[in-house]
């Protein structure tokens, strides 16, 4: 069936949603000079429909992109008065004599690797409420998880950062309540010693793997998750290339990525992460999250819990409910059960839905701040322990007033994102 | 057009007409609000002002108000619009203003460059110098009707003269002072007197009463003695002068009587101020005791926070500004305890630290605050300026600072109950060691500062980071000298567009010239010209250029 409107005709078989010009039936047939003329007049028409659109995107999303990479040759500061073209200046400062800016990266790395941790909690939400008989429940459900959505961003951070306060805060009060805080008060004696024993983290072997582990000046534990990294990357390009065929490599470079990354995150944990005098916050019950300098990172990770998103639940779910109900009926009729359906149909079939959360999770973290700047101020909090990408931008240019500076390290930004999401997009399988 | 599927026909109430109509609707009516407010501004029988701030404290909206009221009475035809926007929307919505035109008449100036940064002062804001020699009329009624509109302000008008371009762009209001608020009712429970703390002694004496109270009373972990809106850093301040006043002597190179943050940082090249020195360490180890009588981890404690914990009686001590003092006492009043403020009380002789104590620090040289500019483009300039005449006239000050509970700025206007403690105190000294010289030495002596003042590190780590970053080539003292030397030598330029400007007028109008402004403004050329003060310093007070930050230095006398 057709449907006919004025002018335009919507095709039967043509593929859905292709439209054709007036007098076209979508079928195959030679163009007339009347035909071309009025076709360039409807395309004329359709681009100058786009028009507003297009200006809109080049005035206000373009252009200002163009002013970043402009002033990002600049040595500028936000004014009229100083505005000086130095060439590569800013970036050869970003990369030759500003550590800062790299060790941020450290805590970007950490976040990266707890947030895809994260995600999962939203993919078995999504599943949970995909698998729900009643349609009824599933609808209220849905709606449950769309109602927080409206709340505004900054109202949960101030929520959140209640529940951290040291004083009054709730996450103190469960402590308390459940014993746990003592838990946290015998492991920080534990690890980092009380004056009577020395302390897991203070004895000879963890002072080797702390101290002694480098080489060609860079520690163990990060020559080991590089290797990691870079054999999780040789298996996905191996996969790449053998797509049809067998890969015999691809189980020793995922086991020997899984031991490296697995064995290094171990000893980072163990001995490296953990503070080598110990905190001593804990025993009164009053811990101060955000306050200690060790403590904000781990605060940070846990901020959210459950880290269930809205979004990134409805998501998955749009994803799950395109999964025809063949699909489960034939899983069945193999006897596949419920972890089966998961791991050989659910997650696969999601993947474009996570490849997407996890490009938006990648570009939230490398490039937030606001987060942290609410959080912990523009020095990100004590020991600047919370100092993201994305605040020392800021800080270089609102505070120390070096824009141009500011650009450049956006731009760095813009191309390790831009690596990072050609990478997801080339090697995040997703398998139909 | 929307296709009904279910007709095959075109249907005329679909979802797109509904959106147009919607679309119509709301442009005629934002259209409609828009031309009447322009024909309201643009009305020839009644002259319209409109004041922008950032003050949405408690009382201050409604005390402008009153003071607006009051005008309007004696000044029939003039409507005065008075627009709050909140301060952490102001920047953009100002800049927007500003750039459009269409600000308002009056700007609180701060928060964006555009109204702190002198080239765009000169921009968009009228130059009052020449205005406000003339007496104040609004004060004809009393002792000042013949003294300067300037003179007639507590800091002279300090607070809106731009030093750059050595001219007026704005007359400040009200004062701002940072002072310590008591719960008495709180102290009397705790230590069984309501005795105000006279020394920091006493005033940790009690801070440990309260303590044991806490303890007592099953408490422990939901009180404590102080809690600060600002962090540590403001109450420091308030110690930084009595404890290193007396390096002035040694530090001032200029002899400004201040000690600049470049002057400290020669000092600190010199070894003549040290981290170690006997009153360095005495302010750094009373601010740790306070630091003591914080929560544990307060950098975490943001300023609604800490009003919120003194509100419900589980702090003793609040530190904060004047802005926040109708805030409180009104939560004071609710709760039901008795409020005081005080100074913060400094170590008596025969205290520890009280040996290096040299004195108070001197108030009467702060400048004053809610500053307002007259915009460009203001249609009504000069009614705009009469209004900011009776706003800091001894009446209209009075107005606007009682009822909000601001320190009036009007010589003689008599504050609040609630505001005479916090009128400045004149006796004391000005100058003080600041540490913090460029923005990376800041933010290290930000953040690792506060890691020792809260416990979690010992001094000897503060000290190890804050000498490894001021002595780091690349962001530390050098780089910021040098920084600083680059935008004296880039200020040339506003300078010379002030005198351009000066010659200007005296061409088109003979006499017209502001001859002691030239002089001072030539003056800064001569002394500033190219950043020869900066270069001076470096030449007699460095030894040499080790990492050769000023290779690229070319110097250009005039």
């Amino acid at each position: 069936m057709s449907t006919t409107t004025t002018g335009l005709t919507r095709a039967p078989a043509g593929g859905p949603g292709k439209i054709h010009p007036p007098g076209s039936t979508g079928t195959t047939q030679a163009p007339s000079a009347g035909g071309f003329w009025q076709r360039g007049k409807l395309y004329i028409v359709l681009m100058g429909l786009m028009l507003p659109s297009l200006i809109g995107l080049l005035l206000f999303t373009y252009y200002p992109q163009y002013g970043a990479i402009k002033y990002s040759f600049f040595d500028w500061d936000g004014s009229e008065s100083r505005e000086e073209f130095i060439g590569w200046k800013n970036y050869k400062d970003a990369f030759t004599v500003d550590p800062l800016f790299w060790q941020s990266f450290k805590l970007v790395l950490i976040l990266l690797a707890a947030n895809v941790i994260k995600m999962w909690p939203s993919i078995m939400a999504a599943i949970v409420l995909h698998r729900l008989k009643s349609e009824r429940f599933q609808y209220i459900y849905r709606v449950l998880f769309v109602v927080p959505m409206i709340i505004p961003g900054v109202v949960s951070l101030l929520v959140w950062k209640s529940f951290y306060d040291g004083n009054t805060g709730a996450l103190n009060a469960f402590l308390n309540a459940t014993g746990l805080m003592q838990v946290l008060d015998w492991l920080d004696r534990t690890m980092a010693g009380d004056g009577v024993s020395t302390g897991v983290v203070n004895t000879a072997f963890a002072k080797a793997v702390r101290d002694q582990f480098e080489i060609f000046g860079v520690h163990g534990i990060w020559w080991m998750i590089i290797i990691g990294v870079l054999l999780i990357i040789a298996r996905m390009i191996s996969g790449n290339i053998r797509k049809h065929r067998a890969n015999p490599a691809a189980p020793f470079l995922s086991g020997g990525a899984a031991v490296m990354i697995v064995v290094a995150l171990g000893l980072a944990l163990a001995f490296c992460t953990w503070p080598t005098r110990p905190m001593n916050v804990f025993s009164l019950g009053t811990t101060p999250w955000l306050g200690n300098p060790n403590l904000i990172i781990p605060s940070v990770i846990f901020w959210g819990f459950p880290w269930v998103g809205t979004v990134g639940v409805l998501i998955y779910l749009a994803g799950l409910q395109n999964i025809s109900t063949d699909v489960y009926e034939a899983a069945e009729l193999d006897g596949v059960g419920s972890i089966g359906k998961f791991f050989q149909i659910e997650l696969p079939l999601i993947m474009t839905q996570v490849r997407i959360n996890l490009i938006f999770m990648t570009i939230g973290t490398i490039t937030d701040y606001g987060f942290f700047l609410l959080l912990l101020g523009p020095y990100g909090g004590p020991g600047s322990k919370g100092m993201v990408p994305g605040l020392y931008m800021y800080s270089a240019a609102f505070i120390e007033q070096r824009f141009g500076y500011a650009c450049a390290l956006g731009m760095i930004l813009f191309v390790i994102l831009l690596a990072i999401t050609i990478f997801y997009q080339r090697y995040v399988r997703v398998d139909k | 057009m929307s296709i009904d599927t279910r007709e095959g026909k075109p249907s005329r109430f679909g979802g797109n007409l509904i959106g147009v109509v919607m679309l119509v609707v709301a442009f005629t009516v934002s259209l409609i609000v828009a031309t009447v407010n322009t024909l309201r501004i643009e009305r020839p029988s009644e002259t319209v002002i409109r004041i922008a701030h950032w003050q949405l404290e408690k009382g201050y909206r409604e005390a402008m108000q009153e003071a607006i009221e009051e005008y309007q009475r004696r000044n029939p035809g003039v409507k005065i619009e008075q627009m709050g926007v909140t301060e952490k929307l102001y920047n953009q919505w100002v800049n927007t203003q500003l750039i459009s035109g269409t600000a308002p008449d009056l700007c609180e100036m701060g928060h964006s460059n555009m109204l702190t940064k002198d080239e765009y002062t000169v921009k968009y804001f009228i130059p009052l110098s020449s205005l406000i020699t003339r007496p104040n009329p609004y004060n004809a009624d009393n002792e000042l009707k013949d003294t300067p509109w300037k003179e007639t302000l507590l800091d002279g008008m300090r607070g809106g003269f731009r030093e750059g371009l050595q001219e007026y762009y704005g007359i400040p209001t009200t004062l701002i002072s940072m002072r310590l608020f008591v719960n008495r009712t709180l102290l009397k429970e705790a230590t069984g007197s309501d005795a105000l703390p006279k020394t920091f002694g006493q005033w940790m004496e009690q801070c440990r009463a309260i303590r044991e109270y806490a303890k007592r009373t099953g408490q422990e972990r939901t009180m404590v003695p102080v809690v600060s809106c600002y962090g540590i850093q403001s109450i420091q301040g308030a110690y930084e002068v009595p404890f290193t006043s007396s390096y002035e002597r040694m530090l001032d190179l200029d002899l400004n009587g201040e000690v600049l943050p470049i002057e400290t940082y020669i000092g600190y090249r010199k070894k003549q101020v040290t981290l170690q020195d006997p009153s360095m360490q005495a302010l750094f180890q009373a601010m740790k005791t306070v630091g003591d009588q914080m929560q544990l981890g307060f950098s975490g404690m943001d300023r609604q926070t800490a009003q919120f914990t003194f509100a419900n009686q589980r702090a003793a001590f609040l530190s904060t500004g004047s802005w926040d003092a109708s805030g409180v006492a009104l939560q004071a009043e609710t709760a039901g305890f008795e409020l005081a403020v005080i100074q913060m009380p400094l170590p008596a002789m025969d205290e520890p630290f009280g040996a290096y104590i040299r004195g108070r620090q001197n108030e009467a040289s702060s400048n004053g605050a809610g500053v307002y500019g007259v915009y460009k483009n203001s249609r009504n300039a000069e009614r705009a300026l009469d209004f900011l005449m009776f706003l800091t006239s001894r009446e209209g000050n009075e107005i606007l600072n009682q009822r909000s509970e601001w320190p009036p700025l009007t010589i003689g206007a008599k504050p609040s109950k609630l505001m005479e403690p916090f009128q400045p105190d004149p006796r004391g000294y000005n100058a003080r060691v600041n540490i913090s010289f460029g923005p990376r030495v800041a933010q290290a002596v930000t953040a690792e500062m506060v890691n020792f003042y809260q416990g979690f590190a010992p001094f000897s780590e503060f000290e190890r980071i804050y000498n490894e970053v001021i002595f780091d080539p690349r962001r530390g003292g050098d780089w910021a000298w040098w920084n600083e030397y680059d935008l004296r030598r880039r200020d040339v330029r506003n300078k010379e567009r002030v005198l351009a400007q000066d010659l200007a007028l005296e061409l088109i109008n003979p006499g017209s010239r502001d001859a002691g402004r030239t002089r001072r403004a030539v003056l800064q050329q001569l002394t500033r010209y190219n950043g020869t003060d900066y270069l001076w310093l470096f030449r007699t007070q460095r030894e040499a250029d080790p990492y050769q930050v000023w290779k690229d230095f070319q110097p250009v006398f005039p």
